[in-house]
């Protein structure tokens, strides 16, 4: 038995294996048929502040070791979301963190202030969703980052995570930038941009033409960003892309994460992310591992 | 929902369709007509199919699969013995609560779904008519079963050389102008197969006053409502929801189907 709880700004999360925003839903699905119990914690799909209807189908569209899926965010809105879902995900018996999206640094400020009393352990903001038309510039300007992050701050005290895309030239510059706004954590990474293409109806498979690329197909671009963010940054990283097993965990632990989420695995295992955690319990003792926390950030480089 | 499945048999029905049954007690016990499980393969996402037959009895449940890709390709190889993972049954399936009569229309892989319906609907002797479409004779299949449930069978092939000539609405829209007025208010119908096919089949139901439920084959992420993957646009009342295949389908009441949102699926 090793030691799998990690504490970051204050709160514990019983084991780094969290559930990754967009392939939970709010919980609901996945408490019914599992033990959330067993898991470190679930982030919600996005919340936006109006209701949105997200992309027509098809929206999935599987590629070589992954699928690119352009959902387009679609959720029932702030309103919608404390008055119906909020009290029910609030309860779940593992860490809970709302994801947030918007248009405008305003409407983030909103979200956050909006959720202020909600019982709920974290917010992580999602400034990196590829699928909507309306422009979530921020992702890729470590200047509005930062005054984005800083906005959030003065009106929550909750922990905020800032989720970036590895769609940008240097992921180490947006990570500051949000350090400097005055971030908990940094997620990373969201999905790549990409397209799949029918070759007989000479048409892109999903309707929106591009989506977000993700699975094991992004692991090594994941591993490599997480790495550079942990080098350049103070606070805790939380990693994710393409993890699939304990192995995978650890290759994050040792890039420099602190928790990592799971994304595309739970879409068709859900089965064996809810059993992550005690596969990692039992590699860790094989690898003599008494402290999980031991890992974070242990990479030898060449 | 998650249960080892082994396979018990493997029957070729045509030279790109074939049937696998399983022994899958958990999922024999409960999928009702229209559910469907999703099937792992070397794949990264599970492939959805649904629960073709069933026997509670025997604990075994029977897939259709026609081959059309990767995964489809890797199940045909499957032999007894060999080991399947499922996921399932899932989403809400045909009802046979208000019917009085029953016509099953099928075209191509949509006619698995309908056997399970067809064996229920036999079950509780309703009345069924069965029409269904194939490309030619050689690619036809699962004609006997059906014709062993229905009292009237129509079928047709594209190539002409078995039933009718032509697409298997023809024959519906034959079968419905024959039908008296007080026979089409107690009679539902249930289709399943291509989005084009099932459109027509809606609107040609829609003009006889018939009911008429449809089964949604829409690409899937998860296929148990969490990925938001599979949207199906439905009217209610004059505003449209936007709904999950998976878990409000993939069966739906074909009048509430907005057939333009589907406009990318085949
Ligand atoms: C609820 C539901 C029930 C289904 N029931 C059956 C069934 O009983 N028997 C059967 O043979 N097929 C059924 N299908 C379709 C079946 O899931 C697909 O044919 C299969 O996933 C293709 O996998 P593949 O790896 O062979 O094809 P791929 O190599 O992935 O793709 C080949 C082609 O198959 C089509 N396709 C791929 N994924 C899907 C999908 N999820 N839905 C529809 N078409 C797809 C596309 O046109 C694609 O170009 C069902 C689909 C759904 C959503
Ligand atoms: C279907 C789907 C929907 C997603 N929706 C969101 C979302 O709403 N907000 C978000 O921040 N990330 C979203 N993501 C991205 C994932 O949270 C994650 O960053 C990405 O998939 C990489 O991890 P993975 O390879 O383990 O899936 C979504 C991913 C998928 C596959
Ligand atoms: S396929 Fe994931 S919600 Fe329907």
């Amino acid at each position: 038995m090793s030691q799998l709880n990690v504490m970051i700004h204050h709160t514990t999360f019983r084991n780094p294996i969290l559930g990754a925003s967009g392939t939970v839903g709010f919980g609901r699905e996945l408490s019914r048929l599992f033990d959330v119990s067993t898991i470190g914690g679930l982030v919600s799909k996005a919340v936006t502040p109006q209701p949105r209807r997200g992309n027509f189908a098809p929206r999935i569209a599987e590629t070589a070791q992954g699928m690119l899926n352009a959902v387009g965010l679609e959720n029932p809105g702030l309103e919608q979301f404390k008055r119906e879902v909020l009290a029910d995900f609030s309860e779940l018996n593992c860490r809970r963190i709302v994801n947030l999206a918007a248009g405008s640094i305003e409407e983030y400020v909103d979200l956050a202030r909006e959720l202020r009393e909600a019982d709920i352990d974290g917010l992580e903001l999602n400034l990196s969703c590829p699928n909507v038309k309306d422009g979530l510039s921020f992702g890729s300007d470590p200047k509005q980052i930062e005054g984005l992050m800083s906005r959030v701050r003065r009106v929550s005290d909750k922990p905020v995570w800032v989720k970036l895309t590895p769609n940008v030239t240097s992921i180490t510059d947006c990570a500051k930038a949000a350090e400097a706004g005055g971030a908990d954590g940094i997620s990373l990474i969201n999905t790549l941009l990409g397209m799949a293409i029918d070759i007989r109806s000479r048409r892109p498979i999903l309707k929106n033409n591009t989506g977000g690329l993700s699975g094991p197909a992004i692991k090594p671009i994941a591993l490599r960003m997480v790495h550079e963010v942990y080098q350049a940054v103070s606070i805790p990283v939380i990693g994710l892309g393409g993890i699939r097993c304990a192995e995978d965990v650890i290759e994050f632990m040792l890039a420099g994460a602190s928790l990592v989420q799971v994304g595309t695995l739970i879409l068709s295992d859900p089965a064996t992310f809810f059993e992550l955690p005690r596969e990692l319990d039992k590699l860790a003792d094989r690898l003599g591992v008494t402290q999980i926390t031991q890992l974070i950030g242990q990479l030898k480089t060449w | 929902m998650t249960y080892e499945a082994t396979v018990i048999d493997q029957e070729r029905l045509t030279a790109d369709v074939f049937v696998l049954t399983l022994d899958c007690p958990a999922i024999a016990k409960e999928a009702e007509p229209g559910q469907f499980v999703q099937v792992k393969t070397s794949n990264l996402l599970r492939r959805p199919f649904a629960v073709m037959d069933l026997d509670r009895a025997k604990g075994t449940i029977r897939l259709g699969i026609h081959q059309v890709g990767k995964g489809t390709n890797e199940l045909s190889q499957k032999r007894p013995g060999d080991t399947l993972s499922l996921l399932g049954p899932f989403g809400t399936g045909f009802s046979l609560a208000e019917a009085k009569r029953v016509i099953v229309v099928g075209g191509g892989s949509g006619i698995f779904p309908l056997l399970h319906l067809a064996k229920q609907a036999k079950r509780q002797a309703l009345p069924l008519t069965s029409i269904l479409g194939f490309q030619s004779r050689e690619r036809s299949f699962l004609a006997d079963d059906f014709k062993d449930l229905s009292d009237d069978l129509i079928l047709s092939s594209e190539s002409g050389d078995m039933g009718l000539t032509g697409y298997v609405t023809q024959g519906l829209q034959a079968y419905l102008e024959d039908l008296s007025e007080p026979t089409s208010s107690q009679t539902i119908l249930y289709s399943c197969g291509p989005i084009a096919m099932l459109e027509a089949v809606v609107s040609l139901a829609k003009a006889h006053h018939i009911k008429s439920y449809v089964s949604l084959e829409v690409r899937m992420g998860c296929g148990y409502g969490v990925c938001r993957g599979c949207p199906v646009d439905v009217y209610k009342g004059d505003t449209i929801e936007r709904v999950r295949c998976c878990v409000e389908g993939p069966v739906f009441s074909g009048e509430t189907v907005v057939f333009d949102s589907l406009r990318g699926e085949v």
